[in-house]
């Protein structure tokens, strides 16, 4: 089985980013602000152990796409489905760990009399991302194709 | 040149795009956020003893340092737990990438309302939101103090 190791190591590095980083971050967070986010109803810990599920997701199909042949229909599939838990992941960061919130949060915090609600629009960004990750897609296949057939035409060794 | 690296230049363009307009609406936005509170919070209440109504004037200078334009809505209130009694007064002010202005708004209370208000019979609203990129990214703040104590 051919490996390429340029892709298996940027597997290890999505793994670092978006699993090793968020874990360790959280404990590097002072009790009182994680309370403070935990009092507007946002739960840190949580939403770091949503992004490193997602980036467990990321970085196995990461390196499975290390073992596959370019022009397999295996690599296509891993390749869209990459493509949309990206999208997943977008949707998980700016909808603040609120994925269904499709980017539109909001959040509640009381202290004593006074309370105080804050809403925060970012739809926008949804809607580039939707935009990114279908662009992706298509590339995906385009290349897929393209990558099929040059293998048709290239005369085997 | 091959439909695939057409689309990746496509791809590298909007990712782009994407990621600046992240950053300069996030920038814009909480570069606003420290400037849009009243100031130091009071709120001055002057009475006219002929007619028993109380002027509350609030003051916002809301400062744009941000890298694109941005709306600011403002505004304040005074509303009765039983619902006999509502005020409230707003205003929008469009500030281009560095510039500021300052903002007063009134609302007259009857003092026997204003009463009611203290005795923690109805909430003090200060709201704001925060509109950039044609008001298509907005933070809202939304603050409500009920009286007494």
């Amino acid at each position: 089985m051919k490996v390429r190791w340029g892709e298996a190591a940027g597997a290890l590095l999505t793994f670092l980013v978006f699993v090793a980083l968020p874990i360790a971050a959280q404990y590097f967070i002072p009790t009182q602000i994680l309370e403070q986010f935990s009092a507007t109803g946002l739960n840190v810990q949580t939403l770091a152990r949503e992004i490193a599920t997602i980036g467990i997701i990321i970085s196995v199909i990461a390196l499975a796409k290390a073992f596959v042949e370019r022009t397999s229909i295996t690599y296509l599939i891993l390749n869209i489905s990459s493509n949309i838990v990206s999208l997943a992941f977008a949707l998980l960061v700016v909808g603040v760990g609120n994925i269904s919130s499709l980017g539109y949060s909001s959040f509640n915090l009381k202290q004593g009399k006074v309370t105080t609600e804050i809403l925060l629009d970012l739809r926008v960004f949804i809607y580039l991302t939707i935009g990114v990750v279908a662009v992706s897609v298509l590339q995906t296949i385009a290349r897929f194709r393209e990558a099929r057939a040059e293998a048709k035409h290239t005369p085997p060794n | 040149m091959k439909t695939s690296q057409i689309l990746g230049i496509v791809l590298i363009i909007l990712e782009i795009t994407s990621v600046a307009l992240f950053l300069v609406c996030g920038q814009t936005i909480f570069s606003l956020l420290g400037t849009v509170a009243g100031e130091g919070g009071e709120i001055p209440v002057i009475v006219d003893q002929k007619t028993q109504i109380a002027t509350l004037t609030f003051t916002f200078t809301p400062k744009n340092s941000g890298l694109i334009a941005a709306n600011v809505i403002m505004g304040f209130g005074i509303t009765l737990t039983d619902g006999s009694f509502s005020v409230k007064n707003q205003t929008t002010v469009s500030l281009p990438p560095g510039t500021q202005q300052s903002v007063s708004l009134n609302i007259k209370v009857p003092v026997d309302k204003l009463q009611e208000y203290a005795d923690a019979k109805g909430t003090l609203n200060i709201f704001t939101s925060i509109r950039t990129l044609n008001d298509l990214v907005k933070l809202d703040y939304n603050s409500k103090n009920e009286g007494g104590g």
